[in-house]
């Protein structure tokens, strides 16, 4: 493969290659320079092209936009691959371009918009990021969305603030969710395209983070940012819904490389007790022998999950619980392998401090498991009332109610 | 990585539809028709355990896999003698919970040679097996840790007690056993019979597990606390939540093993997912029943029995030193 290939006209891989090719990227570009990249809190630039070039940024983006029109389990390998190296931040910041912000634009937007945008961010050209949340609220986007879109003949003047926008002091556009000024709910909202070298917008911080250093986030200010209305995504007032789907994809990815992440965490913590005969005793083995289990249980439940999402899309029940049953256990299985540790935590293992504080953000990004438990709950609880009416079983998920 | 053969996915005839809730209490009938290969068993297996019979399930379901493969590699005369009984219906097996256990621990059933007779000493309880059992297929130990099958025949005289709910104590005071009786396994093999037993019990518990989910959500839809329906209330439905996507994943995980390759990585995956579903029932029913409240406490409900049933046979759903050691390489142990 060369540089000067593009990706579209390159042949498509087999999962196992693309797995292989994935690895290589790893150990090429990011594993030397992981370290240095989490102590000062950024990805160069260089490394999105690097990642374009070699064709995994755009892996779900259509050939004819210069994508590699893989499908989904394309991404879970390269999520999977990423966790599996430790790298996670690279993980964070390439998955929301890749999974996110590129698909979006690739499935919904005008041709104007694909054209001058999808090839190079795919090529790692242009770095994008997502803005949903804001300063007052979380994942209660639906209420919390108080960002303006005003409409001004041919543009939008877009006007709020953003927070914890990954990638977004890096941005060169960023995809923010905003409110037209006439309407309320969820098909009040529209997603329009931002770049951030727009006047008014302004990148207000940049987060310090407890983990996860590397992947750059931010707070920013969108000062009546004037942008063409051919930036909308999809249609206006379909915003949330053109989000929500993609994010219950994103969900998925999160949960795959938690898992992977959680592997590597426990395969260094049994090589550890191996070497310490005191260590490794009946109650040891017993730990390590349950949380493989858990993860094992973990990995079958995705991949069903995931070969449901390539046959007919996800499903949102998928998603919901694949980010808060699943995420929740990689996180206690991360902390119980260091207390395995116990008093034996040295300084060689800061990889394991570090992966405490990255895996505590499972729980909170993507949506807080709070919201997924109750998001799937209402599901569950639509389901069990249609059985007990006698409606059937819904969208057809027969298992929500048995 | 080479294929393994999996115990009983030679059989030649694919059994009869199965109805579990028709199955009389005679081992002879049910068990007849619980043979076949591992995915039929577990499915049969599911569906007991959603009619709750836990009790006929588990004894069905011990006798559907480990016995009529260890006969298969007894003594021509054994075999021939209890060859009628060849698909399980009056076999029986007790003591593998010990299988590779630590050898420092104290054997349930020991045993000394003396000539060409075998003599065993110990108790055993909790054995499934039915009133009709004629031959109990027995895993002692000797004081150095080394392991011994014996097929032990049942008869008038044996101290086989407390076969009332299908789980039996059973008594060995120097009970001799001709030599030939004795059971040559490779360890390899018998991990995959006992991974394959460990999945069909666990497939009961997920029956449980499943009328259990299923009760409880009829439950909470005509319940009205507080003026509302019970399953409007947040906590509850977030209750819900937790059980039904733990029932999910631990049941993907079953399937998956289930329907994935007999390979080098079958047994320690088959006793994951043993431990993963039979945790994963006990949570669910221990759920289901505190949002019941005191009519979970009842044991005319179901979910109150099947949590019941459940408690009492821990070690057969879910012994987890033996998981563990099954689930240790071949020859680590």
């Amino acid at each position: 493969m060369t540089r000067s290939t593009p990706v579209a006209n390159r042949a498509s891989p087999s999962p196992e290659s693309f797995r292989s090719q994935v690895r290589d990227f790893i150990d090429r570009e990011v594993v030397l320079h992981y370290g240095e990249w989490e102590e000062s809190g950024d990805l160069p630039r260089e490394l999105f092209r690097r990642a374009g070039d070699a064709g995994l940024l755009g892996t779900v983006v259509p050939r004819e936009f210069g994508g590699a029109g893989l499908d989904f389990q394309f991404s879970v390998i390269l999520a999977e691959e990423l966790a599996r190296s430790g790298a996670v931040s690279v993980a964070v910041s390439f998955l929301i371009i890749s999974n996110t912000v590129l698909p979006l634009i690739a499935r919904c937007t005008s041709p104007v918009l694909q054209e001058r945008f999808v090839g190079r961010i795919a090529r790692g050209e242009l770095i994008a990021g997502l803005a949903v949340t804001e300063p007052d609220g979380g994942s209660d986007l639906k209420t919390g969305v108080k960002c303006i879109l005003e409409s001004d003949h041919d543009d939008w003047i877009v006007t709020g603030e953003k927070m914890f926008v990954t990638n977004g002091p890096i941005a060169d556009v960023v995809a923010v969710l905003g409110r037209c000024a006439d309407r309320s709910g969820a098909l009040g909202m529209s997603l329009v395209l931002v770049p951030t070298s727009t006047s008014g917008c302004t990148v207000v911080r940049k987060f310090d983070k407890l983990g996860v250093n590397a992947s750059p986030t931010g707070w920013l200010r969108f000062d009546g940012c004037r942008v063409p209305k051919t930036f909308t995504i999809g249609a206006p007032g379909q915003g949330f819904l053109s989000f929500a789907k993609a994010i219950a994809e994103e969900r998925l990815l999160l949960a795959a490389a938690s898992v992977m992440y959680a592997r590597r965490c426990l395969a260094l913590t049994e090589r550890r007790m191996r070497s310490c005969a005191a260590r490794w005793n009946l109650s040891t083995r017993e730990q390590l022998f349950a949380m493989d289990a858990d993860l094992e249980s973990s990995h079958a439940f995705l991949r069903h999950a995931v070969g449901r999402a390539v046959a007919e899309g996800v499903r949102p029940a998928d998603a919901y619980v694949a980010k808060f049953a699943i995420c929740e256990r990689v996180q206690q299985i991360v902390r119980q392998c260091a207390d395995l540790h116990g008093d034996q935590l040295r300084d060689a293992d800061a990889w394991l401090t570090r992966a405490v504080l990255d895996s505590r953000v499972l729980s909170v990004f993507a949506g807080a498991s709070e919201t997924m438990r109750d998001g799937f709950s209402h599901e569950l609880w639509r389901e069990i009332q249609a059985v007990a009416l006698g409606e059937g079983s819904g969208h057809g998920d027969a298992e929500v109610a048995q | 990585m080479p294929e393994i053969r999996r115990s009983l996915d030679a059989a030649p005839d694919e059994p009869a539809a199965f109805r579990p809730q028709q199955a009389g209490w005679s081992a002879r009938e049910s068990h007849l028709d619980v043979k076949g290969t591992l995915g039929r068993r577990v499915e049969l297996a599911t569906a007991l355990g959603e009619a709750s019979d836990v009790a006929k399930g588990t004894v069905t379901i011990a006798a559907a896999t480990l016995p009529p493969w260890l006969l298969s590699r007894a003594s021509t005369a054994l075999r021939q003698e209890f060859a009628c009984d060849a698909s399980g219906a009056l076999l029986g097996c007790a003591g593998f919970e010990r299988f590779g256990a630590d050898p420092g621990m104290e054997p349930g059933v020991s045993f000394t040679r003396a000539g060409r007779a075998i003599v065993l000493n110990g108790q055993l309880t909790g054995v499934a097996c039915a009133p009709e059992t004629r031959l109990l297929f027995v895993l002692s130990e000797a004081n150095g840790g080394d392991q011994l099958i014996l097929a032990v025949p049942i008869g008038p005289s044996s101290s086989l007690r407390g076969i009332g709910d299908g789980l039996a104590s059973l008594r060995f005071e120097n009970t001799r056993v001709d030599e030939s009786h004795v059971v040559e396994a490779s360890d390899t093999d018998l991990r995959i019979v006992l991974a394959e037993h460990y999945l069909t019990l666990a497939a009961m518990a997920r029956g449980l597990a499943k009328s259990a989910l299923r009760e409880t959500g009829q439950h909470i839809i005509q319940r009205q606390m507080f003026g509302r329906r019970q399953g409007s209330l947040q906590v509850v439905r977030h209750k819900m939540a937790d059980l039904h996507a733990d029932y999910r994943i631990a049941c993907a995980f079953l399937d998956d093993v289930v329907a994935g390759p007999a390979n080098e990585y079958f047994v320690r995956r088959a006793a994951m997912a043993a431990r993963t579903v039979g945790l994963m029932s006990r949570k669910v029913c221990e759920g289901c029943l505190q949002l019941f409240g005191g009519r979970g406490y009842l044991t005319d409900n179901r979910i109150a029995r099947a949590y019941r049933d459940l408690v009492k046979r821990t070690s057969l759903l879910a012994p987890p030193t033996s998981l563990m050691w099954l689930a240790t390489n071949v020859g680590e142990r």
